[in-house]
């Protein structure tokens, strides 16, 4: 055998030798690549499984979220008809609807101070009340702590008049009720009517009217229009606007009248009042 | 064995190692593509998860305003998106204020009430003084906040 023969035979070998190596030094990333091939597929389900149940979850809950939406717009009709919402802090009133606001407008509201040891007490009632009834040009027919605060304020004597009785006065003429009118009747037997609306002061007393006469209804103290929402309170306008935006009131919610006009139109009876 | 067999057996086994490499190149570009496909799918299930829940805030919300105002304590809901803090009470919506607020989304109570503030927790919510006196009116510890 010549040496060229024997040096090619060992060439040959150590080529062959180190493509072994080459293919024999890959295999374990191979199969390491192919483990971790494995584990991402798998962990690729999990994950895809994961969204997919994060996505019926969702579905599952925007669902209920409609359902229970649309009971509750069938059952309340707050979110298609309007309601009042009063601040008594802000002195403030909104018309909305569902969360929308029509029209909103400053307010005075009741000054939360008792009278005469606390018979009256002069407070904006919180809660849900609702308009039961639309007046236009409302009379005010003042309650008995209206002349108590008159009479203080005037230092003057309360005498209340009553249906059928007579006061007597110093020109010989009395103080009576005729009809619907508390009327000063003459020696002679002529009657002259009180005019509405004003305080009946003879001498040092100050004379309360009986319920029912034209002399307890006093025009233009409610302004143009009043939402009457039961037991003695509305939402009303005003002939006194400088009071708007504080806590003066008896209890009332008072508006100025231009506000009143735009509002009253917008408010159907039986619209629901809610004060905090 | 022949000077053709040895150059043969060669080229075999170069092959061989050649195949080797591409496949484990093919397996490489698998795997990270298979990673890749992974952390979207973890992307998008952690945005449907985070949406959910929001979803389950605005339903409890909505559980909220489904209870009639005169039963119905009253509650906040903050809108993150509007920048709207709402005062509702059921379905009644009886104040509404701006509020800018990062959040973060879920139920909470109110921790403390007064003219002074309101708290949710121990974060204090940045309020006008105005709504903050009308607030305190209303609300008291324990009532819920809607944070969506």
């Amino acid at each position: 055998m010549s040496i060229d023969g024997r040096w090619g035979r060992l060439r040959a070998a150590v080529a062959l030798i180190a493509a072994g190596v080459a293919v024999g030094a890959q295999m374990p990333d191979l199969l390491r690549l192919r483990t971790a091939r494995q584990a991402a597929v798998a962990a690729l389900r999990d994950e895809a499984r994961g969204r997919e149940a994060a996505e019926r979850a969702g579905q599952a809950t925007r669902d209920t979220l409609v359902a229970l939406g649309e009971a509750t717009r069938a059952r309340d009709s707050l979110s298609t008809h309007p309601y009042l919402v009063v601040s008594v802090a802000d002195n403030r009133l909104w018309l909305r609807v569902g969360d929308s606001v029509l029209f909103e407008a400053p307010v005075a509201t009741g000054r939360g101070s008792s009278y005469e040891d606390g018979a009256w007490r002069f407070a904006t009632p919180h809660g849900r009340l609702r308009v039961e009834r639309k007046e236009v040009e409302p009379l005010w027919v003042p309650p008995d702590w209206h002349y108590e605060e008159v009479a203080e304020t005037r230092r003057l004597r309360l005498v209340r008049l009553r249906t059928g009785e007579t006061i007597p006065l110093a020109d010989g003429a009395e103080l009576r009720v005729s009809g619907r009118d508390v009327v000063r009747r003459a020696r002679d037997g002529r009657e002259v009517p009180y005019p509405r609306g004003t305080e009946i002061v003879v001498g040092t007393r100050l004379i309360v009217p009986p319920f029912g006469t034209n002399q307890r209804l006093y025009p233009d103290v409610l302004g143009s229009n009043r939402l009457y929402l039961g037991d003695g309170y509305g939402i009303h306008g005003t002939n006194d606007p400088a009071s708007i935006g504080q806590s003066v009131t008896h209890g009332c919610i008072r508006m100025r009248n231009e506000d009143m006009l735009v509002l009253f139109p917008l408010v159907p009876a039986g619209t629901p009042v809610y004060i905090y | 064995m022949s000077r053709t067999g040895r150059v043969l057996a060669v080229v075999a086994l170069l092959a061989a190692a050649g195949g080797v490499a591409q496949e484990r190149v093919r397996l490489t570009s698998e795997v990270q593509a298979l990673g890749d496909a992974r952390t979207r799918e973890a992307v998008m299930r952690a945005a449907t998860e985070e949406a959910t829940a929001r979803e389950r805030v605005r339903l409890a919300l909505a559980r909220a305003r489904a209870v009639p105002f005169d039963s119905a304590p009253p509650h906040l809901a903050l809108a993150l998106a509007d920048g709207r803090l709402t005062l509702e009470r059921g379905t009644v919506v009886l104040r509404t204020m701006p509020l800018v607020a990062r959040g973060p989304a879920g139920v909470w109570t109110v921790s403390a009430s007064d003219s002074t503030g309101i708290r949710i927790g121990d974060e204090p919510l940045d309020l006008p003084a105005a709504d903050r006196v009308a607030l305190a009116l209303v609300l008291r510890p324990g009532h819920r906040v809607y944070v969506h």
